[in-house]
């Protein structure tokens, strides 16, 4: 489809979660029959070579520095940008999480290309890519086409990537390993993280999330135990999270995090669109709430009209007894 | 401190969007300064103390930008822009505003620091900041929660993945502020009236200083073609009532989960 080649970028950093695999299949699925080129940036090349080399990708680019961390934004974003100056390129991806949107950015100013965000679909078009993504809270999607050929930088919506997508092309990886020797200063910053740093819910395959129809902290220990029965994590709406009732990695929606899981149960969550956004892609949606007409059941798949403590309840002596299936 | 603070007008999302014949967001609807917005000219108003000031500015329809920049002189902003331009069109929208925007500042001068909001709530783009910075050659910093005056300073804090990021920056700089970095003051009555009569200036981009003619074309010319279509329908709920006593609701429950192949 296009002449200049195509690159993902995966920035291998140990200290935050790898999603390059998921963005890797999310480029398989989209741009079918593509060349897929990978420059990844990491602290030393084995590793990064083993992950990347039967990804079904054609050529790696490893840039190393020992002192590679994603978090030093700046950085990051020159050695990126460095590479990228060097190659004739058309589409680069970059995945849609915080520090990688934010290095993107970095790298859209500093080679002066256009970066579109939260891709969520690609499809070939006659002269070259329709991208497709979210917009108006979820309620419309947006296709813009984009000129043949055009350098273009997209961050990539991976959250509803199917993971069990294979290499089309196993033609084995051809590794051009470099290691940065002009490394720019790293960004005078200090980084904090927070306690709870490593968490499961955005790749969760079932989420039990509440609302302020949980009444408080009493009835989030409920639907934390549901959670656990059901091997899935705890989520939250803003209201049940500024009130104090769960802590604030467990907000979904505008605000807080996306996820795809196969199951979400919505217990006393109103509908929002600030928070649908963030969980309205869910492959299959149970929605327990008093109110028939909470703009939740338009998402669902399946819904109780009920008091959510009752519900949750009932279900939890049930799930006490083996289930034999 | 002197901030120069971009504001949009989004349509407010109580009724689903309609499209016309050829795929574009019907304009008529009722629309509001975008939320985050708010909090970037509260952060202008703090950072503003005895002698700094606040202008608001923004491009849009018209009438929709004049509304939205009364809205931004009741919050206290101290003077108003309507930026227009003939520079835009549908599809370039998404990667050249900024740079008009840009320009607009270029023109407008006398600001130590732009501030605009993460994202726009209709579009979700967050890219507008970017492009302040990279065609005005300004440090760039996004996702900011705090943001404090530190001498001739700005020190910043912004979230990032699993914890919070912190440092400094000389000015001017430009700045996109998160949702929560603090809670818009509320207009007065008072505060309303004048805004009500107050003067709204306006500024014309008709060319670029700020960027050379193939950059802009390069970022201009990205997007060919651009169309809204609605998301895709889902299969309506089954939904039934909840009883205690039988309990029906939860063997269905059970069941569901298990067809879910979560049990
Ligand atoms: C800029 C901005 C960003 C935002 N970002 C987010 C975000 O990221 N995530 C988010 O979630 N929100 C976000 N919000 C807030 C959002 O608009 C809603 O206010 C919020 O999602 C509502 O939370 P809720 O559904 O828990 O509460 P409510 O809307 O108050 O709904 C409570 C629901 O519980 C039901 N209920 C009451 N009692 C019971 C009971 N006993 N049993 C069962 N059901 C019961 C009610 O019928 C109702 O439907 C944002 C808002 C703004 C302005
Ligand atoms: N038309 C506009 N006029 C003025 N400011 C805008 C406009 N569009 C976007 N912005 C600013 O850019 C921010 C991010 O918008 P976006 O990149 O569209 O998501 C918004 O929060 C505003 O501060």
């Amino acid at each position: 489809m296009t002449e200049r080649p195509m690159y993902l970028v995966l920035l291998a950093d140990p200290a935050f979660t790898d999603k390059n695999l998921n963005l890797i299949h999310f480029a398989q699925e989209n741009f079918k029959d593509q060349a897929l080129n990978a420059v990844v940036v990491a602290p030393a090349s084995d590793a990064a070579v083993a992950a990347y080399e039967q990804a079904g990708l054609n050529e790696l680019d490893v840039l190393t520095y020992a002192q590679f961390s994603k978090v030093k934004v700046a950085q990051t974003a020159a050695s990126i940008s460095e590479f990228l100056t060097g190659q004739s390129h058309s589409v680069v991806l970059f995945g849609n999480d915080f520090g990688t949107t934010s290095i993107a950015k970095q790298v859209a100013a500093k080679l002066h290309e256009p970066l579109l965000t939260h891709i969520n679909a690609v499809t070939a078009v006659d002269a070259g890519w329709q991208v497709q993504k979210r917009v108006y809270g979820g309620n419309l999607l947006q296709q813009l086409t984009l000129a043949s050929d055009a350098p273009v930088l997209l961050t990539c919506d991976v959250a509803g990537v199917d993971e069990t997508v294979s290499a089309t092309t196993s033609a084995a990886t051809v590794v051009k390993n470099q290691a940065v020797t002009d490394v720019v200063a790293a960004d005078d910053v200090d980084y904090q993280a927070l306690q709870t740093a490593v968490d499961q819910l955005e790749d969760a395959k079932v989420v039990v999330a509440g609302g302020r129809g949980m009444q408080g902290p009493d009835g989030f220990k409920l639907l934390q135990q549901l959670a656990d029965r059901l091997h899935g994590s705890l989520g939250a709406s803003r209201v049940a999270v500024d009130a104090g009732w769960v802590g604030k990695e467990t907000m979904i929606g505008m605000t807080g995090k996306t996820v795809v899981p196969d199951v979400y149960i919505a217990v006393g969550i109103s509908g929002a669109f600030q928070h649908t956004i963030g969980m309205d892609q869910s492959k299959y949606v149970i929605a327990i709430n008093t109110d028939p007409d909470a703009a939740i059941f338009k998402l669902a798949n399946y819904g109780i009209v009920g008091d959510g403590e009752a519900v949750v309840k009932q279900l939890l002596s049930k799930l006490k007894t083996p289930v034999t299936s | 401190m002197k901030s120069l603070v971009f504001i949009k007008s989004v349509r407010k999302l109580n009724a689903d969007p309609q499209l016309d014949a050829q795929g574009q967001v019907n304009a008529d609807a009722d629309v509001g300064i975008n939320y985050v917005d708010k909090l970037a000219i509260e952060a202008g108003l703090q950072l503003a103390g005895t002698d700094g000031s606040v202008t608001v500015a923004s491009y849009g329809d018209p009438q929709a930008t004049e509304s939205t920049l009364r809205d931004g002189l009741a919050m206290g902003a101290t003077k108003a822009v309507a930026i227009t331009s003939d520079l835009l069109t549908d599809q370039s929208n998404q990667v050249g505003l900024g740079v008009v925007l840009a320009e607009a500042a270029q023109q407008l001068g006398d600001y130590d620091v732009i501030l605009t909001g993460d994202q726009a709530k209709d579009d979700v783009q967050g890219c507008v900041g970017l492009r302040i910075a990279d065609a005005l050659q300004l440090p760039y910093f996004d996702r900011v929660n705090q943001l404090t005056l530190n001498g001739d300073q700005l020190d910043y804090q912004l979230l990032w993945e699993h914890g919070n990021v912190n440092g400094s920056t000389a000015t001017p700089a430009v700045i996109s502020v998160t949702d929560t970095i603090n809670k818009p003051r509320l207009p007065s009555f008072k505060t309303k009236m004048t805004a009500k009569r107050a003067a709204i200036d306006t500024v014309d981009v008709a060319k670029l200083t700020v960027m050379d003619a193939a950059t802009w074309k390069k970022l201009n010319g990205a997007v060919v073609a651009q169309r809204f279509v609605p998301k895709p329908e889902r299969p309506a709920a089954k939904i039934v009532n909840y009883d205690q006593g039988s309990g029906a609701a939860i063997d269905e429950l059970m069941a569901t989960l298990q067809q879910q192949n979560i049990l």
